[in-house]
């Protein structure tokens, strides 16, 4: 049956296309129903409003792709951001403020990397489900924050450290550039280097990954500390967009991440997923916000929507991967 | 400075963290433990907090004050706490640890008015007087030690109704909703404008920020976007204000724009100093904490207690900025 | 107006997939108490067939008639109800729960609302008796063997007093020895008047067991007709629409060079009992090196460990005269160890990807520039490769599950080839692939022998084995019982040792 014909199949189509289908149907629906939404101005703003949202998804991918998961994002960003604040207030009055920047970054990129480090390490070598060791990362690291800061808010950077999250490059905010170099970053990990092949063998089969030659220990470790680096830039971004530290800020970030994830079509199964998809995700889910915001619909049915968008992304995954598979 | 030293904490983290390689990720968040000073000693006075959430800014400052408080007058005092983490459910189990061991005074933050009466009822039953921190139980037996809520929201109503020019547009960020206390602040902000007679004021927008900067951020940069122009935005929080704050300023929309909060947080005082912010409402932690503290001696000398102990709320503008920072 | 003779037939069936006609006008009669063999390549649409039957699929054309009466669109439940079981090629046994369980899964005997445990497990024992299937019905479905679970599904079918039992390959996870276990059921079902619908792809199995035959070949029925018709050169050409000359081409010319892999007192012992202990063998350059004997000999678990999908527990492995420190497949691989598993779809693909993908997998630093993967470099090897071993794909993008088993292990062979292999270990390298596609395979091991390459083959077919080997190892519980040279190999040496018994 391999000479199978290539005819039209809904299911792979939808599979390739859809989320940029949805995407092109949500936008326009918003240019149509919602008032002020069409604008360069607001476009700019929601590209601004996800970008930390967005690179943690970036980092969540890698590791659902090997059909692991990561809930701790949020505490991770947390505690990370505040001690990226904590580590500018100390420095900056001694080695002035670009320096201190430069150091503030340094220190978070080390601690994100430790922290996804741990991850990966403790996941490989007791082999315990990703889910349980990250739910206990999210206490310790929100612990973590909320004892490093005394739970308040950590103040007095140089306003240097803002200009990250709100300074602009003409007419584009820092922070959307950085999502953009991430993302071309991410692509080509994901893509074109050696470890992004493995990764997808690795999370489509990992014993056949085994009998290939690869070492998906290591893969699963390495995707945990790319992970770990996304938390770190994206909680540095956090913190200076609002200009500072908060402890018990972040809440629920890692399923804002996951959403997009799985909005742009990455199945928590593991062994598929693009970058470019999740991306996609995350803007379908910032106009989806933007959009209620600008139409002032109450806390309570944002809530329901939100969910209801998981809801229907994982049912049209799974109905049309479905569908793919009896046509083979 | 202090930060040195929370540097120094840095290390503590990187081996608490290093301390799950074991295997066990420990629970952050079930400290019913007694505090530094706490001893079995029976002849000390013993009073179980039940905090609402450490992770709330003001909630801390309050109970730091109370700490702060004891200590400073050498009273007999031993001061134990659990922690909620903003869990109803987890209140009550809080609030029964401490009844079953026999305290002398049991003070409630409760997370939520209606969720808490169960506590305030078995301390009730076993003869332990409560104590209500800030917020009120729906029901029970209980002495209530706080601000009210409502006083909040009116004291931002009468400045704006002042304030505000003709026509004014306002946008409102409420606090999470559900919550009696949000719902308290933004019922006085609306009556204050009322009973002022602003009926030319149009609240032009009110969404959730649940008390969080940075979703405050967001909405507000939202609104920015959707409206050309407005005068106000008035949030039931600081953080929230402050939000909105750095919102406006990134889209150069600061100017001509009153924001108000409520809490009365030093970064607040600092915002109105520099402009940025009009007013903030102080919810008096260290007042509230004296009057806990006055309440508790009370009890302890076997007086009684006035049931309704009000610590007003109190509006901190330009003005009078100069006499609450620093 | 039906024909009562026929406790099952079926007329005109046509069962249409998107993009393709599966099943194209297929008849099929089947008497009681006859073994009907389907026969065709994979592929033809004999499974497809099966699955229309039970009710898996539901035909878009054609009728169904049981003992006469006909039957409209069916689900499965429908068909087990009627008496047709159906036996699947890949099983999903409950691993953890006992064979008791698993038998009666959906049906257990109750006692008001408690299973009743002492009739479910007192049943299942007389049935495994009866059946002289060596089991306890407290042992766990994980300690059997794939052979193991197919027996226990033959079991499930008979405790369902099935009249039609279907089974689609049974005998392809089976060791010869016990292949005799499963024909015994058999031929005791033909007596009691149960058809049974077998497909297989050994010849020397039709002509043992079938009573008649049906062949089809891309979905279309060819012809049916008795057994007695057909001999082996008949049979696969109408299969294939060709004549094979030389099912198992072993070209005697190739040169034998000098020891490439010689490994000594290999032993690994596990907790629940060893795998393996004291295996010595030496393979030589051009050589082929094939490994018989029963299921369960540890012949896997032996080439498992040597590639390092397994420790080993002591012992040496030399190449070209080198020690050699296995602890990771990565290992085995950088030193030019190529291993294709009996368990394709679990160790040899990631299904999920394309062939370019799983092609590249095992090489990719070939391909990596500036530590950038070159795609159209890929593009092209694949290209190669897939001309090379004429695996026959629409394009290189497609998912590899799409693939028939023989193009999948084709793929498999792919991906090693385009590295450096000294050394190929082929676990059932022709399990489940149809006859045309299995003497491709076949030509392909001679050529890499002729090309220097060293070749051991784990086969359970013994014909395989024979044909292709230049010396046999024979094994059974762990050990080697002997190594013969090709003169000396015959079913029948083999056998002998397979099954000699060992003293402990």
């Amino acid at each position: 049956m391999e000479k199978t014909k290539e005819k039209f199949n809904f299911g792979k189509f939808y599979g390739k296309y859809g989320t940029f289908l949805l995407l092109v149907v949500i936008f326009l629906a918003a240019c149509l129903f919602v008032p002020d939404f069409f604008g360069k101005d607001n476009l700019t703003n929601i590209l601004r409003q996800i970008a930390v949202v967005t690179i943690l998804g970036f980092g969540v991918e890698f590791v659902i792709i090997l059909g692991h998961i990561n809930v701790a994002l949020g505490s991770e960003i947390a505690l990370i951001g505040c001690v990226s604040c904590m580590v500018m207030v100390a420095v900056q009055g001694s080695m002035g403020a670009g320096m201190a920047l430069v150091v503030s970054i340094l220190s978070a990129l080390a601690l994100g990397l430790l922290i996804g480090g741990i991850n990966g390490f403790v996941i490989t070598k007791f082999d315990i489900p990703a889910f349980i060791m990250t739910l206990a990362v999210t206490t310790v690291a929100r612990g973590g924050a909320l004892l490093l800061t005394g739970g308040k808010p950590v103040s007095g950077m140089d306003s240097i450290y803002k200009s990250i999250g709100q300074g602009y490059v003409g007419p584009i905010p820092i922070s959307v550039i950085i999502l953009l170099i991430l993302f071309v970053i991410c692509w080509v990990i994901l893509n074109k280097t050696r470890f992004g092949r493995h990764l997808f063998a690795v999370g489509g089969n990992a014993n056949a990954a085994e009998a290939s030659g690869i070492k998906s220990k290591s893969v699963v470790r390495k995707a945990f500390l790319i992970d770990g680096l996304m938390a770190a830039i994206a909680g540095v971004l956090f913190m200076s967009r609002m200009g500072t530290g908060q402890p018990s800020a972040g809440v629920s970030y890692e399923f804002d991440a996951i959403t997009a994830c799985v909005v742009g079509g990455t199945s928590l199964a593991g062994g598929s997923g693009t970058i470019t998809g999740t991306l996609i995700g995350a803007v379908i889910v910032g106009i989806i916000n933007n959009a209620q915001n600008l139409l002032g619909i109450n806390a309570y049915w944002q809530q329901i929507v939100k969910g209801l968008i998981i809801l229907v992304a994982v049912i049209v995954d799974v109905v049309t991967k479905r569908a793919a598979a009896k046509a083979k | 400075m202090t930060n040195l030293k929370k540097l120094a904490a840095l290390g503590l983290a990187g081996a608490m963290t290093l301390g799950m390689l074991s295997g066990c990720g420990s629970n952050g968040s079930s400290d019913a433990s007694g505090d530094a000073n706490a001893s079995a000693d029976g002849e000390k006075f013993v009073v179980g907090y039940c905090n609402g959430a450490d992770s709330d800014v003001f909630m801390v400052a309050r109970k730091d004050a109370l700490i702060e408080k004891v200590k400073a007058e050498g009273a007999n005092i031993d001061l134990q706490f659990a922690d909620a983490n903003q869990d109803s459910t987890k209140q009550l189990g809080d609030a029964d640890t401490f009844i079953a061991k026999g305290v002398d005074l049991l003070v409630l933050v409760p997370n939520d008015a209606e969720a808490i009466v169960p506590a305030v009822e078995s301390a009730n039953a076993a003869g332990i007087p409560v104590v209500c921190l800030g917020i009120k139980a729906a029901s029970g037996d209980y002495i209530y030690v706080g601000s009210e809520n409502y006083d909040a929201g009116h004291m931002q109503g009468e400045y704006l109704a002042k304030t505000l020019p003709e026509n004014a547009k306002v946008l409102y960020l409420a606090g999470t909703a559900g919550m009696q206390h949000s719902t308290d602040r933004r019922e006085g902000f609306l009556v204050a404008l009322d009973e002022a007679g602003r009926s030319d004021v149009e609240v032009l927008a009110d969404l959730d920020g649940n008390y969080e900067m940075a979703k405050a951020m967001q909405i507000t940069e939202d609104w920015i976007q959707k409206y050309p122009q407005f005068d106000a935005i008035v949030a039931a929080n600081d953080q929230m204000a402050l939000g909105a704050v750095e919102a406006l300023k990134g889209a150069n929309r600061l100017e001509g724009v009153q924001v108000t909060g409520v809490d009365g947080l030093a970064e607040a005082y600092t915002a109105i100093q520099n402009g940025e912010m009009v007013q903030t409402i102080l919810q008096d932690a260290p007042g509230q904490a004296t009057a806990a503290y006055e309440v508790m001696t009370k009890l302890m000398k076997g007086e009684t207690s006035d049931k309704e102990v009000l610590v007003p709320f109190q509006s901190v503008t330009a003005d009078n900025v100069a006499d609450y920072a620093g | 107006m039906q024909n009562p003779e026929y406790l099952l037939e079926m007329r005109n069936i046509v069962k249409v997939f998107p993009g393709v006609r599966a099943l194209d006008g297929v008849n099929l009669k089947v008497r009681p108490g006859k073994v009907h063999v389907i026969c065709g390549e994979n592929g033809a649409g004999k499974s497809t067939l099966m699955k229309t039957i039970n009710g898996t699929y539901v035909a878009d054309e054609g009728e169904m008639f049981f003992k006469g009466q006909p039957v409209g669109k069916h689900t499965v439940e429908d068909t087990i109800k009627m008496g047709i079981a159906m036996i699947y090629q890949e099983l999903n046994p409950v691993m953890d729960m006992t064979i008791a369980e698993n038998v009666y899964l959906g049906r257990e005997p109750m006692k008001g609302i408690f299973v009743d445990y002492g009739k479910l497990y007192s049943d299942t024992q007389t049935l495994l008796d009866q059946l002289d299937i060596p089991y306890n019905a407290h042992q766990t479905m994980r300690e059997l063997s794939i052979a193991g679970h197919q027996l226990i599904e033959i079991a499930k079918a008979i405790s369902m007093n099935a009249q039609v039992i279907i089974m689609d390959e049974p005998s392809s996870a089976i060791a010869d020895a016990e292949i005799e276990v499963l024909f015994g059921q058999i031929f005791r079902l033909r007596e009691q008047g149960v058809a049974i619908l077998y497909i297989t792809h050994k010849m020397d199995e039709i002509f043992r067991i079938a009573d008649e035959i049906t062949i089809i070949r891309d979905g279309r029925w060819i012809e049916s007709g008795p057994a007695s018709d057909y001999d082996a050169g008949k049979l696969v050409a109408r299969m294939v629409g060709r004549e094979i000359t030389n099912v198992f081409p072993k070209e005697n010319d190739i040169p034998i060079g000098d020891v490439v892999l010689e490994v000594k007192n290999l032993t690994q012992e596990k907790p629940d009992g060893g795998r393996f202990r004291d295996i010595s063998f030496q393979l030589r350059a051009g050589e082929i090196l094939g490994f018989s004997g029963l299921v369960g000999a540890g012949r896997s678990e032996l080439m498992r460990a040597i590639f390092g999908l397994d420790r080993l527990t002591s012992g040496e492995v030399y190449l070209n005269g080198q020690r050699l420190n296995i602890r990771h497949t990565a290992d085995a691989v950088k030193a030019g160890i190529a291993m294709v598993s009996e368990d394709r779809k679990g160790y040899g693909l990631v299904l999920g990807r394309s062939i370019h993908d799983n092609v590249s997998l095992v090489n990719l630093d070939q391909f990596l520039h500036g530590g950038l993967v070159n795609d159209s470099e890929i593009d092209r090897k694949t290209e190669e490769m897939v001309k090379l071993l004429q695996i026959k794909i629409a394009n290189q993008n497609v998912a590899a599950s799409t693939l028939s088993g023989g193009n999948q292990q084709k793929v498999v062979l792919a991906k090693w080839l385009i590295g450096d292999v000294k050394v190929m270990i082929l676990d059932e390298p022709t399990r489940g692939i149809d006859v045309g596609a299995k003497s491709e395979i076949h030509k392909l091991m001679c050529r890499f022998a002729r090309e220097g390459m060293a070749i051991i083959m784990i086969s359970s077919e013994l014909p395989e084995i024979l044909g292709m080997s230049d010396r046999v190892v024979v094994m059974q519980e762990g050990q080697i019982n002997g190594i013969l040279n090709r003169s000396e190999a015959t079913q029948e040496s083999i056998m002998t040792l397979a099954t000699k018994g060992r003293s402990k």
